[in-house]
């Protein structure tokens, strides 16, 4: 049996990165690790040899991670969408058509992946949207969570989960744009 | 013809819904015909398949502090004596 040290020695930095890149929050990441092997020391006699620890590991950890977004869904209600958005809404003009287009850029995700500062940039752009709007994207475009699962564990309805990811991937394209791919010509930018 | 703003609306909607045939045939018609919300379209696609392929990754630069992992460290061990 693998000692709590050894545990945390070997899969530590893994762990913190996973909780880092869903809950966008240090000291909340830091929580969840702890729990995450406390939890897996605890069940140490249900793990299953046949996975390895680090999988055994990650699917507790998505637990407490799930815990926790539904325990801060309890306490913000999704309120914030009940109002208009500025930050889409004043892209549109009152016909509805674009004020100014979006920039020509493209690039492809195996190149991006390559660019350091690119994982930067992403996660403060993620940092710039308000929570529960972080939180939805987080769910649906990193864990793939379905639709209907979502809804279910944030208690929210079908509808405000589209508007909220709309909302959501909306501003961090405009992000994206401004902060990285307006910037990059020539790292797959033609802007 | 469908606004631009109801069709990014539902270019963002056809990643978590299967969009209605009436849906789907005025969004495609739609981009067809306007060059930003074409822009648009395959500027979200990207966003989303770079998450789903390496949101896992933004992160990996990032270690765990020191002193989280002293505090973790102290903790697992102080649940391991006491089961003991």
């Amino acid at each position: 049996m693998t000692d709590p040290a050894a545990l945390l020695e070997e899969h530590g930095d893994y762990l913190y990165r996973f909780a880092l890149s869903r809950l966008r929050n240090e000291d909340v990441a830091q929580d969840v690790v702890q729990e995450t092997l406390l939890a897996a020391l605890k069940s140490r006699p249900n793990f299953d040899a046949r996975s390895s620890e680090r999988t055994w590991l990650i699917g507790i950890m998505k637990h407490k991670i799930a815990d926790h977004y539904r325990k801060t869904s309890r306490e913000t209600p999704m309120s914030d969408l009940e109002s208009p958005d500025e930050a889409v809404d004043g892209r549109f003009n009152f016909v509805g058509h674009w004020r100014g287009s979006p920039a020509e850029w493209s690039a492809a995700p195996d190149t991006l992946v390559q660019e350091k500062d690119f994982h930067r940039t992403l996660r403060g752009c993620l940092d710039k949207l308000p929570g529960k709007l972080a939180d939805v994207f987080t769910l649906r475009d990193m864990e793939e969570m379905p639709s209907e699962e979502i809804c279910e564990k944030l208690g929210i309805t079908p509808t405000n989960l589209y508007a909220s990811l709309h909302r959501a991937r909306f501003r961090l394209r405009e992000c994206l744009e401004y902060n990285w791919f307006g910037k990059t010509a020539g790292k797959g930018s033609s802007r | 013809m469908m606004t631009c703003e109801k069709a990014v609306g539902l270019v963002s909607e056809a990643l978590d819904r299967e969009l209605t045939p009436s849906e789907l045939k005025k969004v495609r018609w739609h981009i067809r015909l306007c060059p930003a919300c074409f822009k648009y379209e395959k500027q979200i696609q990207l966003l989303h398949d770079f998450c789903v392929k390496y949101g896992d990754h933004i992160c990996d630069e990032v270690e765990l502090p020191e002193e989280a992992r002293t505090r973790i460290k102290a903790a697992l061990e102080s649940a391991g004596s006491r089961k003991e």
